[in-house]
C-alpha cells in the first residue's frame, strides 16, 4: 500500500510564522482561531457571541456565522458562554522567537565573557595577543601581572576605560616608543630614538645627498616608506607579540628598500656592489666579527663592545666602521704601525686581498699575515710622499682617491690587482730602504717627492724615533722575510 | 392537477439554483406582462427553457433607493439590469473612489513604512474603527443579508459630472454580463426605482428573441468590437476603413459556461485526457482554416493529437490569436502547392469568447497591413511527424502546461510560483508578507505543485477575477492601471461572496479586533465583524510585493502565467538551461 | 549561457580580482613599513559590516532596496572574500592569546556555518522536494497528531476477530509510541530509513496471522508509517536548515561583540 492511499487532512492555513507565540494546542491538532497575543497570553476567545433566545431551553442560541463554520453542536450554556470557548492554553514560543532568544543569550554571554575577562587581574593574560620575545618576556616576567601590559602600552596605564578610549589622563600623550626608551635609553640616544637608524636629521641629510638617484625599472615603482624618517615608532619595525622566537629586528629586503632609494629585487639578486655603495667600503663583510669575538678579543681578554666601532660619526661611514687604528687598537697593538706616537704614521701595511691578487697572477709573498684580508685601509699622506719617489708607484698613486683609500680595489678588476701588487712591492722596498738606510732613506725620498733640499727634509726625518724604525723592521719586514 | 396559476415546466439542471429563490410565480406573471418580455416571441424559446422559466430562475427584482450605487465602473458582473420603474443615472465620467466609499491606497513613504515595524499590533488582524467603517462621501446600507453603497452627495455628483438618465424599459450592464468585461460606467439610482436583474445565463437564453439579440449585438458591435480590434497589437497599422471592414465581417462566438469557477471545482479532479475531451472544440486540427480566431475573453487550450490522446502545447488568453500561421502560409503559398490544414486544435477551457474573422477578410484587409517580420514562419511540412517534432521542441513541458490548465492557473497574472528545489522552507516570504501587513500574512506557503514548482495559494490577481463578481458593495476592486485586485475593508460587509467565488481559495475571511485584542461585533446582529483578506501585492508599501523581495534563494517569483514565455524563461533559468535547449 | 551560471562566474571573477588586489595592497603596505594589519583589519571589519546588512535588509523588507536574493549572493561572496581577508589578517588561522584565539574561533565558526549553510540550503531543498509531502515547520506537531489519531482510529475500527489482538498488540507495543512521539535526537541528526524498514518488516512478518480485514488495516498502518517517516525526514531536514541559520546568527552576534572589543583595543594598543 502506498502512502498516497492514506489521504490525510490538511492543516489550518492560518500560519503566522512571523509571530513570537503560537497556540499551545497547535500540536494537539486543535489550535484556536484567534491565537495568542504578542506577549504570549492566551485570550481564550470564544468562537461567537451567543444570542439570547427565549425559545431555547438554555435561553441562548449559537450565533456563529457560516463563514466560521455555522452554529456549533455544543451550543452555548445557560450563562451564555459559547460552547466552543477553548480551554486556555500555554502558548509556545515560535521558531522565530526561539531563534531571537538564542541570539540574545549569545549576545549577553559574549558581553559577560568580555567583562569577566576584563574585570580581573588575569586580563593582561587574557587579552595578550601573543607571546613576547625572550628578552622582553624574561624582563616582564618579573613584573606584576597587572603591570605587565602597562610596561609597554600607555593605554594599559590608566583604568579599564583607558583600555578602550583616550580618557585624557596623566598618561595622555605618552607614546609606546617613549616606554621602549625607558629601558633602551642606555643604548639609544633619546634625541634620535625616533629617527631612522637613530641618526640625526643632519646625518640622514648627508646620506641622502650621497645616495644615488632613484632606481629605474619595476622596483623603482614601489612606493616609499609610509613613515616619517624622523618620527618612526619603534613598533614600526620591531613587531612584538609574535612569540618568543620572533626576530624583532628582522626586515625583508623590500622593507629596507622602502627607505633606501637604490632599489634591487633582493639581496641575492640585483643588490648593488658594496664597492659602489655610498659607504664605499667593501664588497663583502670586511670585519670578521666572529673571529674577532672568539679569537682576537678573547685572546686579549678584551670586551667586545659593538659601540666602539658602530658609532655615529659625521663622515659617510655612518655606524658601520671605525678607523683601522681605533678598531684594531685593542688587539693588534703596534706591529703594523710605524710612526710618531703623537704624530704621523710613516709606514702602513694596508689590508690586501692577497688571495685575489694571487688569483689575478700577482703573488705577494712578503706581507704580514695580519694585513691579509680584504682591501682596506688608507695610505697616509706621508707614506704616499715616500712612495711617490718610487717611479714604479707614481701611476698607481695617481689613480688612488684623494684620501689614499684602497678599499675601493675590486678583486675582479685586473688593473686594481696590478696596482695593489705594485703598491705592496713599493711598500716592501720602502721598509727595506728604511731598514738599510734609516734617516737617509727617508730624507732622500722626501726630498725627491717634495723638491726640497735634503737638509730641510732631514730635520723632519730626524724627529723619527730610530727605535720605531728598527722595530718596524724587526716586527714587520723580518717577519715578512721569514714568510 | 392542472391548476391554472401554475406553469408546468421541465426544469433543466441549470435551474437547480435559481437566481432568487424568493421569486414567486406572480412576480413572473407580472414581469411577463412588462416590455420587452411582453413582446417576445414565446415560440422562439424551446420547451426546456421557456421565457417564464428564464424569468423565474434567472431574474430577480431589485428595488433601489435614490443615491444607491447599482454598478461601479471597473466592476466585473454577471448580470444585466432592466429598468422597470423609476430612473437611474449613468455617470459618464470617472467617479473618485472616495465617492464610492473606497479608501484609496496610497503608497507609504520610507519613514512611514519603517515606522510600522514599531507600530505592529500585539494581536492578529487588528483594525481601527476608521479602517472598518465607511468613510468619505458614502455610506453602507444593510438590507437583509446584503448591503449597498449610497452616494451621500448625489446632487453634487450629478452637477459635477456628465450623467445620462435612463428610464423604464432600458437595459444596462448587458455587455459586461455577456462578455465578462469590466463595467464601463457607474450607475446610480436617480430615484427610488425597480430593476430586474438578469444573470448572464438568462440573458443568453433571452437572445432567442431576435429583436433582443439584434439589439444586444448592435450594442456590442457599436461600443465594444471596434475598441477591441483597435487594441489588438497586430492590427495597429490597419486603416480605419479596413478595421471597419474587419469589424463588419467578424462573428462573435461563445463556448463553455461563464461560471467556470464553480464547474472547475468538480472538473479539476478529472484526468487530463478526460478533461480535454470534455472541453468544447473551437477549431479542429487537420481541418482547413476558415477564420482567424481572436480570443476576446476566457481561456483556450491549444493541443494536438498524440497517439490516442491529445497533447497540450500551449494555452491562450485574451488577445491571443489562433490559425494565423496557417492562414499566412496558405495566402502566400505558391499556386501549385495545396493549402495546409490547422496544425493544432483549439478547445475552450471553462468559458471562451472568440471573434472569428473570415480568411478572405484577413487576406484582403489585414495581412497587407502587418509587417512581414511580425508574421509567423511558414509551415515547412504538413504531416503528423512534423507536428510531433514541433511539439517536442516546445519550450514548456507538456505536463506542466496541462497541470496549469487543469488547475486553471493560467488565469493568474501575478501568480506566486516557488521553485521547491531551491526553497529551503524558511518562511521568509510569509514573514515578509506579515511585516508589510501589520503582522498578518496574506498567504500560506501551500498550493498545488508540479515538477518541483509550487503554485502557492496567494491571490493571483487573475485575468478573469471571478471574486469580483457579486460583491454587493464593490469592496473588492481592481486597480485600473496595475490590475491589482484589492479589498476596501471599510465597505467590506464580510459576506464572504468573494472568498466563496475564488476557485483557488485565496481569499480568507477573518474576524477583526481592536488593539487590545477585543473582537468587533456588529451592534445590531451580534455577529463578529468579518473582513475579506487577501494579497494586495503590497501596493501600500514602497517595496512592491515583499514576498518576492524577501526570498533569499531566488526561489519565489510572481509570474504572469498567461504569458507562457515568462514562465518558460523562469523555468529554464531555474533549471540552469537556456531557452531552446531541453533539460537533460 | 544561463543567466545564473553567468552571474556566478562574474561574481567569482570579481571576488578573486578584489582578493588579489587586496593581497598586493597588503604586501605593498607591509613592505613600506606600514601597518598591513590595519589594511586587512579595516577591510575585514568592512566585510563584517557588509555581511550584517543582509539581516538589516531582511528587517526592512518594506523598502525598495535590492531584493534579498541579490543581497544573499552579495553576502555569500563577501563572506568568501572575508575568509580570504581573514587569512591575510591572521596568517596563523587561529590567533594566539586567549581573547584573540576565541575571536578567531568565533570567526571561523561563523564562516564555517555560513559555508555549511550554502551547501545545505541547496542540498536540503532538493532532498525535501524529492521526499513526498509538503510540510510547514509550524505544523509538524499537527501532522504528527493527525497521523497518530488516524492510526488509533484504524486500530479501534477493525472489529472483533481472532487476529485483532495480534495487530492491537503490535500497535500498542511498537506503533503507538512511534506515532505519538517526536523523532529521536539521533534521527534528527542523521535521518535514515532504518527505523521505517524495521517496523515495516516486523509488520510484514505478522502478515500470515492476519485475515483479509486485518491485513487491510495493517496496510493502512504501513502507509501511515511511511507517511510518518517522510514527515520526520522533512522535520529533520527543515530543522537542520533552520538550526544552522540560528547558530550562524547567534555566533555572529557574539563575534560582533568580540570584534568591537578587538578593534578598540587594537587601536589603543598599537605601537606609537
Amino acid at each position: 500500500m502506498r502512502t498516497s492511499d492514506q489521504p490525510l487532512p490538511q492543516p489550518p492555513n492560518d500560519d503566522r510564522p512571523g509571530d513570537d507565540w503560537i497556540c499551545g494546542w497547535t500540536d494537539a491538532g486543535m489550535p484556536c482561531q484567534h491565537g495568542p497575543s504578542g506577549k504570549g497570553d492566551c485570550p481564550a476567545l470564544a468562537s461567537c457571541r451567543p444570542r439570547q433566545d427565549d425559545q431555547s431551553p438554555v435561553g441562548w442560541v449559537c450565533h456563529r456565522p457560516a463563514c466560521l463554520g455555522g452554529p456549533c453542536e455544543a451550543g452555548p450554556d445557560a450563562s451564555g458562554t459559547c460552547g466552543l470557548t477553548p480551554e486556555p492554553c500555554t502558548p509556545k514560543r515560535s521558531w522565530r522567537n526561539r531563534r531571537r532568544v538564542a541570539a540574545s543569550l549569545c549576545f549577553l554571554s559574549s558581553i559577560g565573557f568580555v567583562l569577566i575577562a576584563l574585570g580581573g587581574p588575569w586580563r593582561t593574560e587574557a587579552f595578550a595577543p601573543g607571546g613576547l620575545v625572550q628578552p622582553h618576556a624574561q624582563i616582564l616576567g618579573g613584573e606584576l601581572k597587572s603591570d605587565r601590559c602597562a610596561s609597554c602600552h600607555p593605554a594599559a596605564r590608566g583604568g579599564l576605560f583607558d583600555w578602550f578610549f583616550d580618557a585624557g589622563n596623566v598618561h595622555a600623550g605618552v607614546t609606546q616608543t617613549q616606554l621602549c626608551m625607558d629601558c633602551h635609553h642606555k643604548t639609544i640616544d633619546m634625541n634620535t630614538a625616533r629617527s631612522a637608524h637613530n641618526l640625526s636629521p643632519a646625518q640622514l641629510q648627508l646620506i641622502s645627498n650621497s645616495i644615488s638617484e632613484r632606481s629605474q625599472g619595476l622596483h623603482g615603482l614601489l612606493p616609499y616608506a609610509s613613515v616619517d624618517m624622523h618620527d618612526i615608532a619603534c613598533a614600526t619595525c620591531h613587531r612584538e607579540h609574535h612569540g618568543g622566537d620572533n626576530d624583532l629586528s628582522a626586515l625583508t629586503s623590500q622593507q629596507c628598500q622602502a627607505c633606501h632609494k637604490n632599489r634591487f629585487s633582493s639581496f641575492a639578486h640585483g643588490h648593488p656592489q658594496w664597492s659602489d655603495w655610498p659607504y664605499g667600503k667593501r664588497d663583502r663583510i670586511a670585519f670578521d666579527h666572529a673571529t674577532h669575538l672568539n679569537k682576537h678579543f678573547a685572546k686579549d681578554n678584551t670586551k667586545f663592545d659593538c659601540k666602539i666601532c658602530h658609532q655615529a660619526t659625521v663622515d659617510q661611514e655612518i655606524g658601520r666602521t671605525a678607523s683601522f687604528e681605533q678598531a684594531a687598537r685593542a688587539v693588534i697593538k703596534k706591529p703594523l704601525r710605524i710612526g710618531i706616537d703623537e704624530g704621523l704614521a710613516i709606514v702602513q701595511f694596508p689590508m690586501l686581498d692577497t688571495q685575489a691578487m694571487s688569483a689575478a697572477g700577482h703573488v705577494v709573498e712578503a706581507w704580514p699575515d695580519d694585513a691579509r684580508g680584504v682591501f682596506d685601509g688608507k695610505l697616509s699622506p706621508v707614506l704616499r710622499l715616500l712612495l711617490r719617489s718610487d717611479p714604479a708607484t707614481r701611476d698607481v698613486l695617481k689613480r688612488l682617491p684623494v684620501d689614499g683609500n684602497i678599499g675601493h680595489f675590486n678583486p675582479s678588476n685586473p688593473q686594481d690587482m696590478a696596482d695593489a701588487k705594485r703598491l705592496a712591492d713599493a711598500i716592501c722596498r720602502l721598509t727595506d730602504a728604511l731598514a738599510d738606510d734609516g734617516y737617509e732613506a727617508i730624507a732622500k725620498r722626501l726630498s725627491h717627492a717634495t723638491g726640497l733640499d735634503e737638509s730641510t727634509v732631514g730635520k723632519l726625518a730626524a724627529r723619527l724615533s730610530p727605535q720605531l724604525i728598527s722595530a718596524a723592521r724587526m716586527h714587520g719586514c723580518d717577519k715578512m722575510h721569514r714568510l | 392537477m392542472g391548476h391554472s396559476t401554475t406553469i408546468d415546466i421541465r426544469r433543466p439542471q441549470r435551474w437547480d439554483e435559481p437566481f432568487d429563490p424568493a421569486m414567486h410565480d406572480r412576480d413572473v406573471q407580472w414581469l411577463a406582462k412588462l416590455p420587452p418580455f411582453a413582446a417576445m416571441d414565446r415560440e422562439a424559446f424551446p420547451a426546456s427553457t421557456p421565457l417564464e422559466g428564464v424569468l423565474k430562475n434567472d431574474c430577480r427584482i431589485r428595488h433601489v433607493q435614490a443615491g444607491e450605487v447599482i454598478v461601479r465602473e471597473g466592476d466585473y458582473g454577471n448580470s444585466a439590469f432592466l429598468i422597470v420603474a423609476g430612473s437611474v443615472r449613468v455617470v459618464l465620467g470617472q467617479l473618485p473612489p472616495d465617492d464610492l466609499g473606497r479608501v484609496q491606497t496610497e503608497r507609504q513613504g520610507w519613514l512611514s513604512a519603517v515606522a510600522s515595524l514599531w507600530r505592529r499590533p500585539l494581536y492578529p488582524e487588528v483594525r481601527s474603527i476608521d479602517q472598518i467603517t465607511p468613510g468619505g462621501a458614502s455610506r453602507v446600507k444593510q438590507h437583509g443579508d446584503t448591503a449597498s453603497i449610497f452616494l451621500q452627495d448625489f446632487d453634487g455628483i450629478i452637477d459635477r459630472h456628465n450623467t445620462l438618465q435612463i428610464g423604464p424599459g432600458e437595459m444596462f450592464g448587458e455587455v459586461s454580463a455577456m462578455y465578462r468585461a469590466p463595467r464601463t460606467s457607474t450607475v446610480v439610482a436617480d430615484s427610488d426605482a425597480t430593476l430586474i436583474e438578469i444573470r448572464w445565463q438568462g440573458l443568453r437564453l433571452l437572445r432567442r428573441d431576435r429583436a433582443l439579440a439584434d439589439q444586444l449585438e448592435k450594442n456590442y458591435r457599436t461600443h465594444w468590437l471596434m475598441v477591441h480590434l483597435r487594441e489588438t497589437p497586430l492590427f495597429r497599422f490597419l486603416p480605419e476603413n479596413a478595421l471597419q471592414a474587419v469589424a463588419d465581417a467578424t462573428l462573435l462566438r461563445s463556448f463553455g459556461r461563464l461560471e467556470w469557477n464553480s464547474d472547475f471545482r468538480r472538473t479539476r479532479q478529472l484526468p487530463p485526457a478526460k478533461q480535454i475531451e470534455s472541453e468544447p472544440l473551437v477549431a479542429m486540427e487537420g481541418h482547413l482554416p476558415t477564420d482567424l480566431l481572436l480570443i476576446r475573453s476566457g481561456f483556450a487550450r491549444v493541443c494536438s493529437r498524440y497517439g490516442e490522446g491529445h497533447r497540450t502545447l500551449a494555452y491562450l488568453g485574451k488577445g491571443h490569436m489562433f490559425g494565423l500561421r496557417e492562414i499566412v502560409h496558405n495566402t502566400f503559398r505558391p499556386p501549385n502547392q495545396p493549402p495546409i490544414t490547422l496544425q493544432e486544435s483549439l478547445r475552450a477551457v471553462g468559458f471562451l469568447d472568440t471573434l472569428h474573422i473570415p480568411i478572405e477578410v484577413v487576406a484582403q484587409h489585414v495581412l497587407p497591413f502587418i509587417r512581414r517580420d511580425e508574421l509567423p514562419d511558414p509551415v515547412l511540412r504538413d504531416d503528423q511527424t512534423a507536428r510531433a517534432e514541433n511539439d517536442i521542441a516546445a519550450e514548456t513541458p507538456t505536463g506542466m502546461l496541462e497541470f496549469i490548465v487543469q488547475e486553471r492557473l493560467n488565469n493568474g497574472r501575478q501568480a506566486m510560483v516557488i521553485d521547491l528545489n531551491a526553497c529551503t522552507r524558511c518562511d521568509d516570504c510569509v514573514k515578509a508578507c506579515a511585516t508589510t501587513h501589520d503582522g498578518n500574512p496574506r498567504f500560506t506557503r501551500r498550493g498545488p505543485a508540479n515538477d518541483g514548482i509550487q503554485f502557492t495559494q496567494a491571490c493571483m490577481h487573475c485575468a478573469d477575477p471571478v471574486c469580483m463578481i457579486g460583491c454587493p458593495t464593490g469592496a473588492i476592486s481592481r486597480h485600473a492601471e496595475t490590475g491589482t485586485v484589492s479589498v476596501h475593508e471599510n465597505i467590506c460587509i464580510g459576506c464572504g461572496t468573494c472568498a466563496a467565488a475564488c476557485p483557488y481559495e485565496n481569499i480568507q475571511m477573518r474576524a477583526v479586533r481592536d488593539r487590545n485584542g477585543r473582537l468587533y461585533f456588529d451592534e445590531s446582529t451580534s455577529l463578529p465583524i468579518m473582513k475579506a483578506t487577501k494579497c494586495d501585492m503590497c501596493q501600500s508599501q514602497p517595496s512592491g510585493p515583499a514576498c518576492q523581495a524577501a526570498c533569499p534563494h531566488d526561489a519565489l517569483m510572481r509570474l504572469d502565467l498567461g504569458n507562457l514565455e515568462e514562465l518558460s524563461d523562469w523555468m529554464h533559468r531555474r533549471r540552469f538551461t537556456t531557452r531552446g535547449s531541453r533539460d537533460a | 549561457m544561463n543567466p545564473i551560471v553567468h552571474r556566478r562566474m562574474i561574481a567569482c571573477a570579481l571576488t578573486a580580482t578584489i582578493g588579489v588586489a587586496l593581497i598586493v595592497l597588503a604586501w605593498v603596505v607591509h613592505q613600506r613599513l606600514g601597518r598591513s594589519s590595519h589594511v586587512t583589519g579595516w577591510t575585514l571589519l568592512t566585510c563584517v559590516g557588509l555581511l550584517l546588512l543582509l539581516g538589516l535588509r531582511k528587517k526592512l523588507i518594506m523598502l525598495p532596496l535590492i531584493p534579498v536574493r541579490i543581497w544573499t549572493q552579495f553576502h555569500i561572496y563577501t563572506g568568501l572574500f572575508a575568509l580570504l581577508v581573514y587569512g591575510l589578517h591572521v596568517p596563523t588561522i587561529v590567533a594566539s592569546g586567549f581573547f584573540e584565539s576565541t575571536l578567531s574561533l568565533l570567526f571561523l565558526s561563523v564562516a564555517g556555518s555560513g559555508l555549511y549553510g550554502v551547501w545545505i540550503s541547496r542540498r536540503g531543498a532538493k532532498r525535501l522536494t524529492a521526499i513526498p509531502g509538503e510540510y510547514r515547520f509550524d505544523r509538524f506537531g499537527w501532522h504528527r497528531r493527525t497521523i497518530a489519531d488516524r492510526a488509533a482510529e484504524i486500530v479501534t475500527q477493525i472489529g472483533h476477530s481472532a487476529d485483532v489482538p495480534v495487530i492491537a498488540t503490535f500497535y500498542r507495543e511498537r506503533l503507538q509510541h512511534y506515532f505519538s512521539n517526536r523523532p529521536s535526537f539521533a534521527y534528527v541528526l542523521v535521518p535514515t530509513s532504518m527505523r521505517r524498514r524495521r517496523i515495516l518488516t516486523e509488520l510484514g512478518e505478522l502478515d500470515r496471522y492476519f485475515s483479509d480485514n486485518v491485513r487491510q488495516a495493517a496496510g493502512k498502518l504501513a502507509a501511515l508509517v511511511r507517511n510518518r517517516d517522510d514527515l520526520d525526514f522533512h522535520y529533520a531536514t527543515q530543522l537542520r536548515m533552520r538550526m544552522w541559520l540560528a547558530m550562524h546568527i547567534a555566533m555572529s552576534v557574539a563575534m560582533i561583540v568580540f570584534v568591537i572589543v578587538h578593534v578598540l583595543m587594537a587601536l589603543r594598543f598599537q605601537g606609537t
